[in-house]
């Protein structure tokens, strides 16, 4: 079966996209191998402390914390994104991997399916 | 080799450091504007989102034109495609 690798590049709440790409992270993982890779705004879906209550949607960034048992290869974020951003790893919900352009192109090379949320 | 297509300006950024030596590129839609930039890699248009947008004359020596049919080609060539938005 095909090996599917996740970019995530949207920030968290503005949109449906980062939730959607969680879902289907997690659904695929159930059928076949599946890595994600985070990359520019994507990266803001890890920031620790995230707190939706008054905002009344759900607080998805607690299921990254479920990739793991799911089965989720690789768990990586662009390193010159990281740098750019102001933020390390420290600050985000789990650990991740982060990768140079070379590393990044690498890892869409190795899976057979790239899907952009 | 690996497909990739760029449908809009702001997803160059998403994308540049994952286009490997040897990938394709394919601009579409919004992201033709793209053309008139010279880029680190050689890229092809789509023609008729060229055209519509008045940019035919003006794409950089290095941006390609081509038509839906060499888009196809070139998607059935490629191992993988991705989608940058």
């Amino acid at each position: 079966m095909s090996s599917i690798l996740y970019v995530f590049s949207r920030p968290p709440h503005g949109s449906i996209n980062a939730q959607e790409g969680l879902d289907t992270l997690l659904m695929g993982s159930a059928f076949t191998t599946c890595s994600v890779l985070f990359v520019g705004d994507g990266l803001m879906q890890l920031i620790e402390g995230q707190s939706t209550d008054e905002m009344g949607t759900k607080n998805f960034s607690l299921g990254f914390g479920a990739l793991k048992d799911y089965g989720v290869t690789r768990i990586a974020c662009s390193k010159p994104d990281l740098v750019a951003s102001g933020l390390t790893k420290g600050d985000f919900v789990i650990e991740v991997e982060s990768l140079d352009a070379e590393g990044m192109q690498a890892l869409i090379r190795t899976h057979d399916k790239v899907l952009n949320f | 080799m690996i497909l990739h297509t760029i449908n809009k300006v702001s997803a160059f950024e998403l994308c540049k450091d994952l286009i490997a030596r040897g990938d394709k590129v394919v601009l579409m839609e919004d992201g033709v504007y793209l053309g008139l930039q010279t880029l680190p890699f050689d890229v092809s248009a789509i023609r008729h989102d060229v055209e519509a947008r008045g940019l035919g004359e003006r794409l950089s020596g290095q941006t390609e034109s081509i038509d839906y049919l060499d888009f196809v080609r070139l998607c059935t060539e490629a191992d993988k495609v991705c989608s940058w938005f």
